[in-house]
């Protein structure tokens, strides 16, 4: 990366120290193991920041390329620049990217509501960074859903995230669909859910396709919090795609639920990191994790790790991850049944990922995400 | 033999038991009905000394002394025993091994010679045998993928080699066949020696057709509001609970 | 549960902490050429033993140790440390051995009487940095068996030695590696021909008794084809306030056919309530299944030591080789482990399975810390791994980490993991029939165990149940 030089307002002084302090990922950090994160960072890039401007009014939220471009009457949106980051991140880019967006988008809503944050990738050698701030007020329901649309030329790199502050008694659902065509565009996602008392977050993630593409959470969950995070992803060609996930119970009675299912085809490198993170305090936990991959190319290469830190005795934790063919016994009934080889695959590899995708009920979602996995597989 | 006086306990913060009075007669057995919740379960426990349960006032006289100041593997050693009505399961615990330790911890207490491993297998055959249980039930683990039978059956092998004084059997006769609840009332009766007590919690009275109750008690807000014979029993199946409360 | 009546259970005594006064020729603090020197005079080493372990001196050199994030501990200083502690008088026979020592073999229950031997199992006995004689070696040599230490194997068998040390773990591996390589004093050296099956357990007991020793073991195990061969390896320490170094290295290698039972039963000192003393168990464990259909399984029962870091690892070369690791690991008062295992499968059809339970209590902190890794030649590779944690007490910890990475399509990784503490309704079952607290918890943790301890020998499983109830009963014994 080039030198690039700012002036730093003091909240981005201390977002520097903690910079520093984690230093800037390379191939032994732990989160971007088979990310091949170096020759990213180590490119010349153009830095390209949102400009701020008034957006129209519309029913529904929608950023584009870090841009508001429309809003209902009864949300607040303000550009912060002393944005208060989590200093507790584990992740180094996610206080780069606060450092380098000129100002965080910062959403307070009234009530429910419903965003669009769309991308839309279409320059050369850029970096575009951005940062959005999403608030939601106690008793409401907010959907989030996240598009990206690559042209193939893009070889750019986006730095951005979310934090959203969930309200005691919200839910907070957000549903991320990244169907990538360039091999050459990435994208580094730096999230934080800080979930209140009795709130919930649910998390749906949808990575197909190729490119290269990371998104890493840190999710906090306090008394009766509830995060459900959902990860269905489809790798081909030479992808590396994945998601980091750090789950932390830091009160009691809280739940986490984590379910990953990945298939690879081609060369592509599947990556789920997760870890549930019971403190002391946080007893009565309830948390489970799974994660289940198939392996459909010769070279193609999945790396999970699910962790458990479990510092208190009275709580409910379990994880399980597969990686594998797919059932021998399953494809053996369909064949019984006169359905041939590659169409007894292809059966089971849909049941799979529509065990997830079906989570979405219908609606324009779900046959937008449908449509776009079958454009994939069937690729 | 067992003297129960104005039990209150509670379970979380309900108070469930508002003041029960029962009296355990020696040689006798005693039935306990009651629509749900109304605190059947919660009285066993209340007389292991479940961690659930919470006794706010009142006392268990048992043997001149207050069971609710003791642990509950001192009131076990005491002779009280619980067939429970989900019997958990303990991987990895040897049942045969399990049992003899039980066994053992209470001849230690009493002061008698403890039974070696082998005298032990011998016992544990002969009543698995008469039980009807299958023989591989010596090297399972403790409950451990038992159907509910199995279970059960397992309660009343644990009573029959432990010869508790104080039975106390909680829905014994749920999720069983003609067979399993045959040879559950069997090994009941068989413990029937006029000097034990038995407490019999039940939902349905088929099991009712092969013991033969000297008092039927229902359990009604915590309390017990009636107590009769077996005939008491008959008029519940005829009228349920509803003509029992039409008479208060 | 009553904390304090779980806490009691737990910090019962060691037991088997007492040291013995015997004229010991130690080498002076620090770790330079001079020491390695001294080292290979003492034992009598030929000049290519050390060249080598010169050679290793200089890679430690340039190596950085490393920090694992779970553990907490006091910095080891490398030139304080002597390494090298022999008692004076070398024996010849047993009737040689220096009195306290057998004595203090007998205090740990060893017998090194060939004749008072009731159980048939060969014993070569480590005080400190020496192998105290090895009993049984006549009997084995007629099947043509090698048993004995290191430093005869160098003299006796030097073209075994030359072939097959550092094969496995080279000297370059890690930090620890290389500075056993460096100052390694002794260790068992096993080998079994072609088409031998050892019919006795082999075993091994190490002590560490002088004050500021590390101990630097060797082992080396080598099977050759349709061979077999079960081995056990137990150790204990004297209670110390300084914290000792245990940094050991284990090569094991089987060729087509063979199989290596490898078995610790493992209880150092751990250093008291507040984390002080103790010993830091470093260890590298690496077995090669070099040939087809091969087998090498670990079996760890680890319950002392200040500070575990080990992973005894299966590369698995030879197509069908099978690789296992069954561990049972407590950790209380304020041990830390930091165990686990590596399976690396490279063969086809290679199969390995992980079984790994650990107890935290007090303010232990247990983790486990595994790999899978199946390359891209490994069709048709298994791998089954089942890691339980089981907490005691609200100040404890336990972690699981395993690192899953596969790279062909045919292969299969399961993995499960659950952390619970002692189910209250298991422990009330058992208090209503009549079992005391102290004997239900007990009860259940062997439950949870049982399907470790029924891996080990049978002989090492009464041990290692013992072991464990002396960890986890109230009273001294």
């Amino acid at each position: 990366m080039q030198a690039v030089t700012l002036s730093l307002a003091d909240t981005k002084h201390r977002l520097y120290e903690s910079l520093s302090a984690l230093g800037l990922p390379g191939n032994k950090t732990e989160q971007y193991k088979n990310f091949a994160i170096k020759p990213i960072l180590a490119k010349e890039y153009e830095l390209l920041s949102p400009q701020i401007s008034k957006p129209a009014h519309g029913s529904k939220i929608v950023i584009e390329n870090g841009v508001v471009t429309r809003c209902p009457k009864d949300v607040k949106i303000s550009f912060i620049q002393d944005f208060e980051a989590d200093e507790q991140h584990y992740d180094a880019l996610y206080f780069m990217s606060h450092i380098l967006a000129p100002f965080v988008i910062e959403v307070e809503l009234s009530g429910d509501a419903t965003f669009e944050i769309r991308h839309k990738f279409t320059l050369k050698e850029t970096l575009l960074a951005y940062r959005v701030c999403v608030k939601t007020v106690p008793n409401s329901k907010v959907e989030i859903f996240e598009t990206f649309k690559t042209k193939k030329s893009a070889n750019g790199l986006l730095l951005y995230g979310i934090d959203a502050r969930v309200a005691r008694d919200s839910t907070l659902r957000f549903i991320r669909d990244q169907n990538a065509k360039s091999k050459n565009a990435t994208v580094i996602g730096t999230h934080r859910f800080n979930v209140e008392k009795q709130g919930a977050v649910e998390l749906k993630t949808f990575d197909f396709g190729s490119g290269q593409a990371l998104h890493l959470y840190k999710i906090d969950l306090a008394n009766y919090a509830w995060a459900d995070a959902q990860h269905l992803l489809l790798a081909t060609e030479e992808a590396r795609r994945g998601n980091v996930v750090l789950i932390k119970h830091n009160e009691p009675y809280a739940k986490s639920v984590q379910e990953a299912r990945t298939i690879l085809k081609d060369k592509a490198t599947g990556i789920f990191d997760g870890k549930i993170f019971v403190g002391k305090e946080a007893q009565y936990a309830n948390a489970s994790q799974n994660s289940k991959a198939i392996l459909l190319g010769e070279s193609a290469h999945m790396y999970a790790k699910p962790q458990l830190e479990i510092h208190t005795d009275e709580l409910e934790a379990s994880h399980g991850s597969t990686i594998g063919q797919l059932e021998e016994d399953a494809l053996f009934y369909l064949r019984s049944r006169g359905i041939g080889l590659e169409d007894a695959k292809k059966t089971l590899v849909l049941a799979f990922a529509n065990t997830l995708i079906d989570t979405l009920g219908d609606g324009e979602i779900f046959d937008k995400i449908h449509s776009d996995f079958d454009k994939t597989y069937y690729a | 033999m067992m003297n129960i006086k104005n039990l209150h306990a509670k379970i979380g913060d309900k108070e469930i038991l508002k003041g029960l009075d029962l009296e355990l007669q020696k040689g006798k057995i005693h039935v306990i009905m009651g629509t749900n919740g109304a605190g059947k379960s919660t009285l066993s426990k209340a007389i292991v000394g479940h961690y659930d349960v919470e006794v706010t006032e009142g006392e268990i006289t048992y043997k001149d002394k207050n069971v609710v100041e003791m642990k509950p593997e001192e009131r076990a050693l005491n002779g009280i025993f619980l067939s429970f009505q989900n019997p958990i399961e303990i991987a990895g615990v040897n049942n045969a091994y399990f049992l003899r330790s039980a066994l053992n911890a209470k001849e230690k207490h009493a002061g008698v010679k403890e039974t070696n491993a082998a005298d032990f297998l011998k016992l544990m055959r002969k009543h698995i045998e008469q039980l009807g249980m299958k023989p591989d039930m010596i090297s399972r683990a403790l409950n451990d993928g038992f159907s509910g039978g199995e279970k059960k059956r397992n309660e009343i092998l644990q009573m029959e080699i432990l010869q508790p004084d104080v039975i106390i059997l909680d829905e014994v006769d749920s999720g069983l066949d003609i067979d399993a609840l045959k040879s559950v009332s069997e090994g009941i009766n068989r413990m029937k020696n006029g000097e034990r007590t038995f407490l019999v919690i039940t939902h349905y009275s088929r099991i009712l057709d092969y013991l033969n109750p000297d008092y039927v008690h229902i359990l009604q807000d915590g309390k017990i509001v009636k107590t009769g014979g077996p005939e008491l029993v008959k008029i519940l199946e005829a009228e349920g609970y509803q003509a029992i409360e039409k008479d208060l | 549960m009553a904390q304090e009546e779980v806490n009691k259970i737990l910090s019962q005594e060691y037991k088997l902490g007492f040291s013995v006064d015997v004229e010991a020729d130690t080498a002076p603090p620090g770790l330079n050429e001079n020491v390695l020197r001294f080292i290979s005079a003492k034992k009598d080493e030929p000049e290519w033993m050390l060249d080598l372990r010169v050679k290793a001196l200089r890679k430690w050199q340039t190596m950085r140790e490393p920090h694992w994030a779970q553990l907490d501990y006091v910095p080891i200083d490398y030139q304080s440390i002597s390494y090298f502690s022999a008692p004076k008088k070398a024996p010849n026979s047993l009737d040689e051995v220096d009195e306290k020592i057998l004595e203090a073999y007998a205090k740990l229950g060893i017998p090194l009487q060939e004749q008072k031997m009731l159980q048939g199992i060969a014993i070569d006995a480590v005080f400190d940095s020496v192998s105290v004689k090895t009993t049984y070696s006549k009997t084995l040599m007629e099947l043509g068996i090698i048993f004995c230490s290191i430093s005869e194997a160098m003299r006796e068998h030097p073209e075994l030695v030359k072939k097959y040390m550092f094969s496995v773990v080279p000297m370059s591996d890690n930090y620890f590696a290389a500075l056993n390589a460096a100052v390694f004093t002794d260790g068992t050296f096993v080998y079994v021909p072609k088409g031998v099956r050892c019919p006795m357990e082999l075993s091994t007991y190490f002590r560490i008794n002088a004050k500021n020793t590390g101990q630097f073991e060797r082992t080396l195990i080598i099977v050759d084809e349709g061979g077999y061969v079960s081995y056990n390896e137990g150790c204990s320490a004297p209670q110390r306030d300084e914290h000792q170094l245990h940094a050991a290295v284990v090569e094991l290698i089987t060729h087509k056919n063979a199989e290596i039972k490898y078995s610790t039963i493992q209880n150092w000192y751990p250093g008291d309530e507040t984390g002080k003393g103790g010993i830091y168990n470093f260890v590298t464990k690496r077995g090669l299944c070099e040939g087809e259909n091969s087998k090498i399984s670990w079996t760890q029962v680890e319950t002392g030591s200040s500070i575990t870091w080990k992973y005894p690892s299966c590369v698995l070369k030879g197509d069908n080789s099978v690789g296992e690791f069954y561990s049972v690991a407590v950790t209380s008062k304020a041990q830390q482990a930091d165990t686990g295992t590596k399976m690396i499968h490279i063969g086809k059809n290679t199969r390995s399975t992980i079984v790994s339970k650990g107890i935290s209590a007090m303010r232990g902190q247990n983790s486990y810390r595994g790999l899978v890794k199946i390359s891209p030649s490994a069709s048709g590779a298994r791998n089954f791994s089942q890691c339980d944690s089981l907490l005691i007490g609200p100040n404890c910890g336990a972690h699981t980490f395993p690192y899953l990475e596969s790279q062909n399509s045919s292969a299969q990784i399961e993995h499960e993991a659950t952390t619970s503490k002692i189910s209250d309704e298991q422990l009330f079952y058992l208090r209503q029939r009549g079992l005391s607290e102290e004997d239900g918890v007990s009860m259940i943790v062997h439950g949870f165990c049982k399907e470790v301890f029924s891996q080990l020998p049978m002989e090492f499983a009464v041990e290692a149940k013992e072991l464990l109830n002396l960890t986890l009963e109230g009273s001294v014994g």
